[in-house]
């Protein structure tokens, strides 16, 4: 898999991730988190996708764009996430991010139990024919 | 939360190197009808999308959701029936 080097100086403040209106469907995350280690069995973890935002401007941009499909976007904090065992690691392209854990029963419960903010997205249902990505 | 069902299970949030998400063809319940180039809805039970099929590779398939409800993309996907 391949992923960026994590560079402190570039952290956001916060990070944006979406889990449309049941944050609290662990099955839901049980399940992406086991398609994410079976497409990457090589890197040795699970994990699922998340979005770095620095601020609240790139929250809304994020809603506007990569989670313009989500109702509701579930925004934690770095030191959070890290204070839970979860690691974000920056993959692919920015600002995208893998939340990792060593296997996927610790992930899906520390993300479950991470402190979270779960946020209607303003922009969901917006229909324009721009295409998101 | 929909009761539309998907042709094609994909974490809207997730991506890999072509910046695009991506699904396992053989989650799909009509693998014969993800070829590159049609509509297709995506997605979970929770939150669906239209979406394009960009590639089919070794299993994984990308996909390129619009914004906006299935139902607001309803021609797309009867282009395709």
């Amino acid at each position: 898999m391949h992923h960026h080097a994590f560079d402190r100086h570039r952290c956001p403040a916060t990070l944006c991730w979406s889990y449309a209106a049941t944050f609290g469907d662990d099955e839901l995350l049980r399940v992406d988190a086991a398609r994410f280690t079976w497409r990457f069995p090589d890197w040795g973890r699970c994990g699922v996708s998340g979005y770095d935002a620095r601020g609240e401007d790139e929250v809304a941009a994020l809603c506007q764009s990569k989670l313009a499909n989500f109702a509701t976007v579930v925004v934690f904090t770095r030191a959070d996430l890290e204070a839970g065992g979860i690691d974000v690691i920056g993959t692919f392209r920015t600002p995208h991010v893998t939340l990792a854990g060593a296997d996927i029963a610790a992930l899906v419960t520390a993300l479950i139990r991470c402190p979270h903010q779960v946020r209607e997205s303003p922009y969901h249902g917006n229909t324009t024919t721009q295409e998101v990505r | 939360m929909s009761n539309t069902e998907v042709d094609l299970p994909v974490d809207l949030n997730s991506e890999d190197d072509t910046g695009l998400p991506w699904g396992f063809l053989d989650e799909s319940r009509t693998p014969a009808k993800i070829t590159e180039g049609v509509w297709i809805i995506v997605g979970s039970a929770n939150t669906q999308a239209v979406a394009q099929v960009t590639d089919v590779s070794d299993g994984v398939v990308h996909v390129r959701p619009l914004p906006g409800s299935v139902a607001s993309h309803a021609a797309l996907l009867a282009a395709m029936a």
